[in-house]
């Protein structure tokens, strides 16, 4: 079942390096060019499921200006998720991106 | 604590209280550092987005909790009756040993040690009980362990007295597995006397005081040992059963019949293989065989209880226990 979009890109925040909720909001829209910006409510199921399927961990903790940072990273099978999903991504790209160039030379064809 | 903040934690109680105690905290430390500052109230967005979240974790997990929850309550309390129906039948059997020395009736064994058999397992399954009964469920599982090997005790006393018959008992340890089983399984379930009610209480109480009057009864006409110690507080453990709520009622009807089932298998299964062709006489000693073919069923139920129990503990999850 393909991944939804919060989820791979958590996933993907959480590939680099662990880091805690609003780094993965921050690193998010940084990744997509401010297209997505997670809300809490968002970010937080993802995380909790995630933590339930076992893909990502608890890494540790800290408290900073008295507030809790948690911060999460990926696990073995976090990471062969993400990666399975990659690839299932990338094929299909690169059919749709075949598709285009057919699609661009018939028309080529066409117009000379 | 600013206004933002309080707005905040107010929207951050439609999620329940377990997700709250894990991710509030980390939650609020997200909202306000994506707040700018001076800003007094949420986003409508981020507010909506709080609320949709709340409601879908809270809907899912007590969809989710009712059936485990359910299947838990029926472990504990399935596995309490089982403690109080054994526990109370050797509540009889101590009754029935001091009426026999009273009525100077001679005994197999005599003495103290006649005594010491009923008495060590009717205190050991009765205090698994008490613990189901506080909710202690942990301990209760424990307390199961701790009379297995008490049960194993007697056992191996009485294999030196009467072979073949104390084999055949060999169903009494493997109760002592399956409620351990049940208790590890419902260790986060409600607290029995909370389950069953004032009124299911008073049927438990009563379903252990019959059997102090079990060897009494015998002595009347219309009653035997039995009507007391088993049949009376089966029927009561069947009144505490229609008392609760309805889906652990449904599943106490199909766990308690299941852990009944489990030492009539083992016995048509003793009877069928040690048994076999033995009908006419029972020999003074045991094989190794033998042994090892009433001890097969016993390792079976051991591994299957342990296997059940880690399974389920695992589906829990524990689905915000992050610190776990």
């Amino acid at each position: 079942m393909p991944m939804r979009e919060p989820t791979f890109l958590v996933l993907t925040a959480l590939a680099e390096e662990p880091r805690h909720g609003y780094a993965v909001i921050e690193d998010v829209a940084t990744m997509t060019g401010g297209r997505v910006r997670l809300r809490a409510g968002t970010l937080y199921a993802a995380l909790d499921r995630l933590r339930l399927d076992g893909l990502i961990e608890v890494d540790r903790e800290e408290v900073v200006q008295s507030r809790l940072r948690r911060y999460y990273r990926l696990t073995g099978a976090g990471e062969q998720s993400l990666a399975a999903e990659s690839a299932r991504l990338r094929q299909q790209a690169t059919i749709a991106e075949r598709r285009l160039k057919i699609r661009r030379a018939g028309l080529g064809g066409a117009t000379a | 604590m600013t206004t933002l903040e309080k707005t905040y934690r107010r929207l951050l109680r439609v999620y329940p209280a377990a997700h709250r105690e894990v991710y509030q905290e980390e939650m609020l430390g997200v909202l306000l550092a994506g707040s700018p500052p001076g800003r007094r109230l949420p986003r409508p967005a981020d507010a909506l987005d709080l609320l949709r979240a709340g409601l879908a974790v809270r809907f899912s997990r007590e969809a989710r909790a009712d059936c485990s929850t359910a299947w838990r309550d029926a472990a504990a309390l399935s596995a309490l009756f089982v403690a109080l129906l054994i526990g109370g039948f050797a509540v009889a059997t101590v009754t029935e040993a001091i009426a026999d020395r009273l009525h100077h009736v001679p005994t197999t064994l005599g003495g103290a040690a006649g005594l010491a058999d009923p008495a060590s397992r009717a205190v050991a399954w009765l205090a698994v009980a008490a613990a189901a009964l506080a909710g202690r469920y942990r301990a209760a599982a424990v307390l199961s362990g701790v009379t297995l090997l008490v049960e194993l005790g007697t056992l191996t006393f009485w294999v030196g007295l009467t072979p073949w018959a104390a084999m055949r008992l060999a169903w009494v340890p493997s109760m002592a597995i399956l409620v351990a089983a049940a208790f590890a399984t419902a260790r986060t379930a409600r607290p029995a006397r909370v389950l069953a009610g004032r009124l299911g209480l008073g049927m438990l109480a009563a379903a252990v005081s019959v059997s102090l009057f079990a060897a009494w009864a015998e002595r009347l006409p219309f009653l035997q040992v039995d009507d007391l110690s088993v049949w009376l507080p089966l029927a009561l453990f069947a009144g505490v059963t229609i008392g609760l709520e309805p889906p652990v009622r449904r599943r106490v009807a199909l766990v308690f019949p299941g852990m009944l089932l489990a030492p009539i298998v083992l016995l048509q299964t003793w009877d069928s293989t040690v048994l076999a062709g033995t009908t006419t006489w029972v020999p003074e000693t045991v094989t190794a065989g033998e042994v090892a073919l009433t001890l097969a069923p016993l390792g079976i139920v051991a591994v299957a209880a342990a296997g059940f129990a880690r399974r389920f503990a695992a589906g829990t999850g524990g689905h915000v226990k992050v610190h776990e």
